[in-house]
């Protein structure tokens, strides 16, 4: 594998086994951040999820001897952090230390995996702290928007869909302290995806205990998943968040594109010219918030796309209820316009620019290059493939995007989901459904 | 010529050396007095530009809060030599040409806006600061659509139980001291700017003596020195610019009360208590309270109210603020107890924390920060953004003793700090009620 220099930095990703990994060396860096993900890839139900997330909590609840506090207390007398997330069919732990402290990091993260309590007045806990988040979540209306979009496009068992709040917290009841030991056992045998960032004798150490400490196991098969509902027209959802102020507004689509699709480069190149994600380059930004003034920020990008599943475009942006009509028409004469007429050659010049200079400036942190090269590789990117692909997005013709923004930015196969105040404007909004 | 020749040749002529602290330079441009601050992290390819007004929401008068936040809007709008050359923002058009890293925000002390760009691009990124800072074009064709994205902003803040909460208790906790309102102000103001408002503030307060420019990354002190004479030197000062008053708050004697009522499902209960101003070591003393109380699955309250399903979450906040200002801690309670009764446990709680636990903790909690201050400065943008903080404080070199003051903090410091921070004269309480 080639190592790459990007500006003071070297990034190499490699694959031995059951372990992928990604090793960024800044010379003379004193921080070391590590990120460790297990492919368990459970099956989408609610029974998975919630015990993904318990498991999550579980797993830095105390070790060998250890209680919850005196592992933490441990952590904390270095100064070292660690913490373990669960999204979709993942659990990734994240370490965050100084160099001088990695040995007994380490030892601690070992400790962690090796011999996790589970014990029942953990779980009780665990399981009542996440019923208690759960129930709030219900007032976090760009989240629902967000759930609503998916679940119009997806079918359960699909990664992108998502169960609300009471499914989960019903699920949470069927959970035993037993399934936490078979969720572990397929923690460690899975397929780890592991990326450290630091000086090379650190991320170097860190790399070899890794390949002593990861446990043989066979690659688990894909669980299955029909992914795409199947819907066919434009669908308007509202959901009442009377607690809120704005409109949280969710546009989007299903995208029947994968990592490997040779149209999805430059339909994100085209996305990008229609609402690049941060800063005020898109289109959206320049029309519907700067010339229009109707919201504060609206960007798109796609989310769920990996080497063998599709995923979906959005728009993410929220509107007063007052403007929320005028808003989503302003939006969607905007999708209707770049899919019609596709992009100029004066945008398709510039993004060349603007999406070279992002990619460039992310390299000016270690712990952000270190984050870039582990998300690349979850979805199934070496560091080469990735810049492979962003060079064949850079070189896209006008001809190429217009043609897939074209095919993919249908406004008659859209979801437009709110969340918020919607009561006022709820009869006019489901005017905008086929 | 040598390097060293050089630099010293537009020191003498432009600019004043006023010292330098662990790699980082001030310097003084002498007509103006705009001052530099310059680090330079060779070999990156990247620099950030990031230059902070000494102004904020602590200027603004009754019936203009806000301004200073919708000013900082503007700043993206054209100047003068934008319109000449017929662009609509030199800000906005150096993200859609280059791809630079721009933005801006507005705090109590203080307006900064930054660009992060390939080094290539240093001499255009100064060019448009020196523009913006005197040359905007401040018209109701810009200003109008503006005013509704700032009031969409105001919105989306206050769509926050937390927000919402925030304003009535800083409200509350300052009569007299120019900290009593949020930064981006109140509704019904912004909704009655104009642009002559917007002019006086302008006109006043963005002038290069109440500026300060950072310039971090990929680029030495002789060319940067040497580019911001080129683009700064013609601006001119305010002469009473830094002329302000000096407001202390009166004496508080008494808990004081808030209550936001709302519906929907979320209850908080929300502590907040003045603290020490920034930098002081006092700031780091209540930095350290508030970690021993809520950071992490260990911290105190976390405890004894998410692991007992009392609250399903606990979050904080502390400004890095010039004056004493306003800390919070926010629960989110369940079903499971009152605002009464959490207030009564949380308030009995922390009167009752012992030196044995305090004591135990405090080197920890020094170690992570510490460790978290290291993380904190690994690119140009973040080592900017931190130390825009110390310059708006008035002590820049503080920046770099934060390790040196944390690791000075005993515990009879803590002790003491604890005692007088949670006294009831020190503390406001807010309710938010869903119904």
């Amino acid at each position: 594998m080639v190592t790459t220099k990007v500006f003071s930095m070297y990034v190499k990703t490699s694959r031995e086994g059951n372990l992928t990994y990604g090793e960024i060396i800044k010379p003379g860096a004193r921080t070391i951040s590590l990120n460790i993900t297990s492919e368990t890839n459970l099956r989408n139900t609610p029974g998975n999820i919630v015990l993904t997330l318990l498991y999550s909590d579980l797993l830095m609840s105390g070790s060998g001897g250890l209680s919850r506090d005196e592992f933490q207390f441990k952590l904390n007398e270095l100064g070292s952090s660690i913490t373990v997330s669960a999204t979709e069919d993942k659990i990734t732990v994240s370490v965050n230390l100084l160099e001088t402290k990695l040995k007994q990091t380490m030892s601690l993260f070992e400790l962690m995996i090796a011999k996790p309590s589970f014990k029942v007045g953990e779980f009780k806990r665990a399981a009542q702290t996440l019923k208690n988040s759960l129930e709030q979540h219900k007032e976090n209306a760009k989240s629902i928007a967000l759930s609503k979009l998916k679940n119009s496009l997806f079918n359960p068992d699909s990664r992108n869909y998502s169960y609300d709040p009471d499914t989960l917290i019903k699920a949470v009841e069927e959970i035993k302290l037993v399934n936490f030991k078979d969720i572990h056992a397929l923690f460690l045998a899975s397929k780890w995806i592991a990326t450290a960032g630091g000086s090379e004798k650190a991320v170097k150490s860190i790399i070899k205990n890794l390949r002593k400490i990861k446990p043989q196991g066979e690659e688990l098969e894909k669980a299955e998943e029909v992914n795409f509902s199947g819907l066919k027209s434009k669908h308007v959802i509202t959901h009442e968040v009377s607690s809120k102020q704005n409109i949280e507004v969710s546009i989007g689509g299903y995208l029947p594109l994968t990592l490997n699709d040779s149209e999805l480069p430059a339909f994100l190149f085209g996305l990008a010219v229609l609402g690049k994600w941060g800063g005020f380059s898109g289109r959206l930004m320049s029309t519907v918030r700067e010339k229009e003034g109707l919201t504060y920020g609206i960007y798109a990008h796609v989310q769920g796309i990996t080497l063998d599943r599709a995923g979906f475009w959005r728009i993410m942006t929220f509107f007063s209820p007052k403007d929320v009509v005028k808003g989503v028409t302003s939006t969607l004469r905007e999708v209707s316009l770049i899919a019609n007429r596709g992009i100029t050659e004066k945008e398709l010049s510039r993004f060349r620019t603007i999406l070279k200079t992002a990619d460039e400036l992310v390299l000016d942190s270690l712990s952000a290059t270190t984050g870039l090269v582990h998300n690349r590789l979850l979805i199934g990117q070496t560091w080469d493939e990735y810049k492979a692909f962003r060079e064949k997005m850079y070189s896209c013709t006008r001809t190429e995007i217009n043609k897939v923004l074209k095919e993919y930015l249908n406004t008659n196969t859209i979801t437009i989901s709110t969340a918020g105040p919607i009561a006022i404007v709820k009869k006019e909004l489901v005017k905008f459904a086929n | 010529m040598s390097k060293k020749q050089k630099k010293k040749d537009i020191l003498s002529k432009d600019f004043r050396k006023i010292r330098e602290v662990d790699g980082i330079t001030e310097y003084v441009l002498i007509n103006n007095g705009l001052r530099v601050l310059h680090k330079h992290i060779p070999k990156t390819g990247v620099i950030t530009t990031n230059i902070t007004y000494l102004v904020g929401s602590r200027d603004e008068q009754p019936g203009e809060t806000g301004v200073a936040h919708m000013l900082e809007h503007m700043l993206f709008k054209p100047t003068k030599q934008d319109i000449a050359k017929k662009i609509p923002s030199g800000a906005m058009e150096f993200e859609r040409n280059v791809g630079v890293v721009l933005n801006a925000n507005t705090w109590k002390d203080r307006t900064t806006y930054y660009f992060s760009y390939g080094k290539e691009h240093f001499s255009e990124a100064l060019l448009i600061e020196a523009q913006r800072m005197r040359d905007v074009v401040l018209s109701d064709k810009e200003f109008l659509p503006e005013r509704t994205n700032v009031l969409s902003e105001f919105d989306m803040y206050n769509g926050d139980p937390h927000f919402a909460l925030a304003v009535d208790m800083t409200c509350s906790a300052f009569i007299s001291h120019p900290y009593g309102h949020e930064t981006i102000g109140f509704r019904e103001d912004i909704e009655a700017y104009t642009i002559s408002k917007l002019q006086k503030f302008y006109n006043h307060f963005y002038r290069p003596n109440n500026a300060v420019l950072m310039v971090i990354g990929d680029v030495d002190a002789s060319v940067a020195l040497k580019e911001i004479a080129v683009k700064f030197k013609h601006l001119e000062a305010e002469p009473n610019v830094m002329d302000r008053p000096i407001i202390v708050e009166p004496k508080q004697e008494g808990t004081r009360r808030v209550e936001v009522v709302r519906p929907g499902i979320t209850n908080i209960l929300a502590l907040g208590f003045k603290h020490p101003a920034f930098p002081e070591q006092g700031w780091f003393e209540t930095c350290i309270i508030l970690r021993l109380l809520t950071d992490g699955s260990d911290s105190i309250l976390a405890k004894k109210l998410i692991d007992t399903g009392l609250a399903s979450g606990i979050s904080v906040s502390q400004s890095f603020s010039k004056d004493k200002d306003l800390a919070t801690i926010y629960v989110t309670l369940t079903k499971k107890t009152t605002h009464k009764r959490a207030e009564e446990l949380i308030l009995g709680l922390i009167r009752e924390i012992s030196v044995t636990t305090i004591k135990k903790q405090l080197k920890p909690i020094i170690t992570k920060m510490v460790t978290e201050e290291i993380f904190s400065r690994d690119s140009s943008l973040n080592i900017a953004a931190e130390l825009t903080e110390y310059v708006a404080a008035g002590k820049w070199e503080a920046y770099v003793e934060t390790e040196t003051i944390l690791k000075k903090i005993k515990l009879k410091d803590i002790k003491v700090r604890m005692d007088e921070l949670f006294i009831n004269s020190n503390l406001t309480i807010g309710n938010y009620k869903s119904i």
